[in-house]
């Protein structure tokens, strides 16, 4: 038996057509669209109110992703999706993970400050919070557009929160905004997912939406790995300019917080791990 | 495509010439009257079966795809109304058994139906449950044929299945393979079991089976079932914008899916082609290439010849 798998192509693990498959989005839309688009205003309002508060918006992200990837999970995976492909509980389970562990996010690590090394103020620097933006963006509005530019009807596009690529995809951009190293923990699921994701496009000959999936993920893999910097002296600026920090806080560099005795623990109200320094 | 293409006199001439002629053991090229659907019989119990049925691998796993349920159902009217019978699935091909109990639901049972499915968990203390499971999806009393798909669990199921025909809740059983995989191991359950049907995969470029498993199939009085006779799509899509040949002509194979299917459905020992669609124009096509004259084996051996000239 082993060795028959030699002789067998992805297509051959596929138990569905083309047709079919962008199909499954369409009755997803038709009964749920009001949700994706709720879902995706209140990313859209996250987005923009980063900007001012990030630590506040930062658990509202969370907990909208942990909402996101349960829906995802609930309605795609184990519903519309299993009834085509046996095999769908299995990443089904995945984001049901995925969304419990966001959910802890919400509530165990704004507590837990300190468990990140990095320094409070790091960021992304400027390069990778643009970058982490702009995936997010894509995968609210570019990824269903690219999906209508490859040919699909308008009613079997999907849309974040309810299909679980732009679910996926959302997530790597947020988290690509992240200072903590919780993020690479975050990641896994939703990289894991598109990549089998854009297996099956390629199975199903799908090939631009299939290389317009690996190319976002590539960003979204590049944002979470661009190295947090801990510099403050150019962060400060940096900060204020992106949105990562409270522009109204000064950044006070390392050494002199150490000789003023802040030693080098977050203040209170701050974490290491979400990417603020204003207290809550 | 048209169901009942009519015939240019000179093939109704070599027709009659030709039935003629088999009466005296000679080689011919029709075996059947033109406007009916050739049949062939299943050596362990006689049962006639057209030499076209359908299978609904891919094509009929549409979930609850209204639009597709639909197109099911228009593709399975199609079919019986064009003298089909057999409808092959398996509990491997997600909900294409439930798609087929929705059309049946939807349009009757046929009285010809002829219901081939397949047992297919490798715990064989579960095989019964799956079959049950099965008959309620298609909502049918008995199915014509059960096989053990891919050969998984075969030596338990085999028990199980020979136990069930016996009891009369099953007409044959048999085992099934693709891609022309595992030739021997099928081969030898050939020769030591008593097994009704046989499924593979055999078409114009999958010619392996020629060479051993058609043959032993004949001599056990096996039935043959071909699998992927379009291997998907892809050899229609190779042969798209080729010219046919021009003794195509000679066998009414007007179009290369007809080409195609005749060339499968007159070997000797092949009983039932099972070609999977959603669209009942190809439906049609593929029940039009049961009617007419077929090729005997030297026309065979230009056909694969041609095709492997391409």
């Amino acid at each position: 038996m082993l060795a028959d798998l030699s002789t067998y192509s992805l297509r051959d693990f596929l138990l569905f057509d083309e047709t079919i498959y962008r199909g499954l989005f369409g009755q997803l839309n038709a009964a749920f669209w009001p949700m994706a688009a709720v879902a995706i205003l209140l990313a859209v309002a996250l987005l923009v109110f980063r900007r001012r508060r990030p630590g506040v918006a930062d658990r509202g992200v969370a907990a909208l992703l942990a909402t996101a990837f349960a829906i995802s999970a609930a309605l795609f995976f184990f519903g519309v999706y299993e009834t085509v492909n046996f095999a769908a509980v299995y990443p089904g389970w995945g984001f049901v993970l995925e969304a419990g562990l966001l959910l802890v996010a919400v509530f165990l690590l704004p507590n837990t400050g300190g468990s990140s090394s990095a320094p409070a103020s790091a960021s992304p620097g400027r390069t990778g919070v643009w970058l982490a933006v702009a995936l997010v963006v894509y995968a609210l509005f570019g990824h269903p557009l690219a999906g209508f530019a490859a040919g699909r009807a308008s009613a079997d596009l999907e849309w974040f929160a309810l299909a679980p690529a732009p679910t996926a995809l959302a997530a790597l951009g947020f988290l690509g905004g992240w200072r903590s190293r919780w993020r690479f923990a975050l990641i896994v699921v939703p990289v894991v997912w598109l990549l089998l994701d854009a297996l099956t496009l390629y199975g199903l000959e799908l090939m631009p939406e299939a290389v317009a999936l690996l190319v976002a993920t590539g960003f979204g893999v590049i944002a979470a790995l661009v190295p947090r910097r801990s510099s403050f002296v150019e962060t400060a600026a940096d900060l204020g300019r992106s949105g990562m920090g409270d522009p109204a806080e000064p950044v006070r560099p390392l050494r002199q917080a150490r000789r003023q005795g802040h030693g080098t623990r977050p203040r209170s109200g701050t974490t290491g791990l979400l990417p603020t320094t204003s207290a809550q | 495509m048209a169901n009942d293409t009519p015939f240019p006199r000179r093939t109704l001439l070599k027709g009659s010439a030709a039935i003629a002629l088999s009466s005296l053991g000679l080689p011919a090229f029709a075996q059947a009257p033109v406007s009916s659907v050739l049949k062939k019989t299943v050596p362990s119990s006689g049962v006639e079966l057209p030499v076209v049925g359908m299978g609904t691998w891919i094509t009929f796993n549409v979930g609850n795809n209204r639009e597709a349920l639909a197109e099911c159902t228009a593709v399975m009217k199609a079919f019986f109304a064009s003298g089909g019978q057999m409808i092959d699935s398996s509990p491997m091909y997600g909900s294409s058994q439930a798609t087929v109990g929705y059309g049946l639901e939807q349009l009757g049972k046929p009285e010809g139906l002829f219901p081939a499915d397949k047992v297919w968990t490798s715990d064989v203390s579960e095989g019964a449950g799956q079959i049950e499971a099965t008959r309620d999806h298609w909502g049918v009393d008995r199915f014509g044929v059960m096989q053990v798909h891919n050969l998984l669990g075969w030596e338990g199921h085999l028990d199980t299945l020979q136990a069930m025909k016996e009891e009369g809740r099953i007409g044959h059983i048999g085992i099934t393979t693709s891609h022309g995989r595992r030739h021997g191991e099928v081969a030898a359950i050939m020769e030591s079991r008593p097994i009704d049907f046989v499924q593979l995969t055999y078409n114009i470029a999958d010619r392996e089976p020629e060479e051993r498993l058609l043959p032993l199939a004949k001599e056990r009085g096996i039935a043959v079932i071909a699998n992927r006779p379009f291997r998907r799509g892809g050899l229609i899509s190779a042969t798209q914008g080729q010219p046919l040949p021009g003794f195509a002509t000679e066998i009414g194979a007007e179009t290369w899916p007809k080409f195609l299917l005749k060339f499968i459905v007159s070997h000797p020992s092949l009983t039932v082609a099972i070609p999977a669609t959603r669209s009942v124009a190809h439906v049609e096509e593929n029940m039009a290439a049961a009617r007419g004259p077929m090729p005997d084996e030297a026309m065979r051996r230009k056909m694969a010849a041609h095709f492997d000239s391409l």
